[in-house]
């Protein structure tokens, strides 16, 4: 039988917001044991998507809001983030070739590649008027919550 | 993040303290580049007090490093932690940058 643990932030569209996000994903991390060694790249894939949402997706000056769903299950951690921006798949960025030599090198979807790196699995929907960004880290099938 | 940077000879000694992200890649930038005005064309930015490094944190290496390149200089990271040694490795920056394990080693490579 699964138990979900779940919790929510919505932050405005503030890059200094991000900090927010980390720090409650921090919170709850430190009272679940399995997500404890995930704390830091959890937070590198927060820091990509959210700093990404905030920089490119609002082609106005007004306040935003961004929705960050976390649920905790007993095999995997799912995080959902939501903003009303204009769409944006970053799914569909060309990865970086990252055998470039220095000088030819550029850090344009560098960030993507990280977390699609760091996730098992990321997925992107237009619904209405929102960006809706899936992701799944499948945990160690021996770990438990707490 | 806290930036705390020493000359040893000609070489510049950063130590790094705390996330190189978002919220820390745009004041390092400023930082690094105004050490590299003052003078000198070797650098060590030691990160054994850095958890972790985010695509923010990639770009302010690669520019320090396309301008050390560009100027004839030379430029190295030491002490990387597995979260940040990962980070580098997935996007290849662990190919266009000098890592060492500790300063010592660092600085001897640089020397």
């Amino acid at each position: 039988m699964d138990s979900m643990v779940t919790f929510d932030i919505v932050i405005s569209n503030d890059l200094a917001e991000i900090q927010k996000v980390k720090e409650s994903f921090n919170q709850f991390a430190a009272s679940h044991d399995v997500l404890r060694t995930l704390g830091p790249k959890i937070a590198i894939v927060f820091d990509e998507i959210l700093s990404n949402i905030i920089s490119y997706a609002y082609r106005d000056e007004k306040r935003h809001e961004i929705e960050i769903g976390v649920a905790l299950l007993v095999d995997r951690l799912l995080l959902k983030i939501t903003d009303d921006g204009i769409p944006f798949n970053p799914l569909d960025r060309k990865p970086p070739d990252t055998g470039l030599p220095i000088d030819k090198r550029t850090i344009g979807g560098l960030g993507i590649h990280i977390l699609r790196s760091f996730m098992d699995e990321v997925s992107y929907q237009r619904r209405g008027e929102n960006n809706i960004l899936d992701l799944v880290k499948i945990l160690e099938p021996t770990t438990e919550i707490s | 993040m806290e930036i705390n940077a020493a000359k040893d000879n000609d070489i510049w000694i950063v130590g790094l303290e705390g996330n190189f992200d978002i919220a820390s890649a745009n004041p390092a930038e400023a930082r690094l580049t105004e050490l590299l005005d003052e003078g000198g064309l070797k650098m060590v930015l030691d990160f054994s007090q850095v958890p972790y490094i985010a695509s923010s944190g990639l770009r302010v290496l690669l520019k320090v490093a396309q301008r050390l390149k560009n100027d004839g200089g030379m430029f190295g990271l030491c002490g990387v932690n597995n979260t940040v040694g990962e980070v580098l490795e997935m996007t290849g920056f662990d190919k266009i940058l000098s890592l060492y394990e500790d300063q010592g080693r660092a600085l001897e490579a640089l020397a």
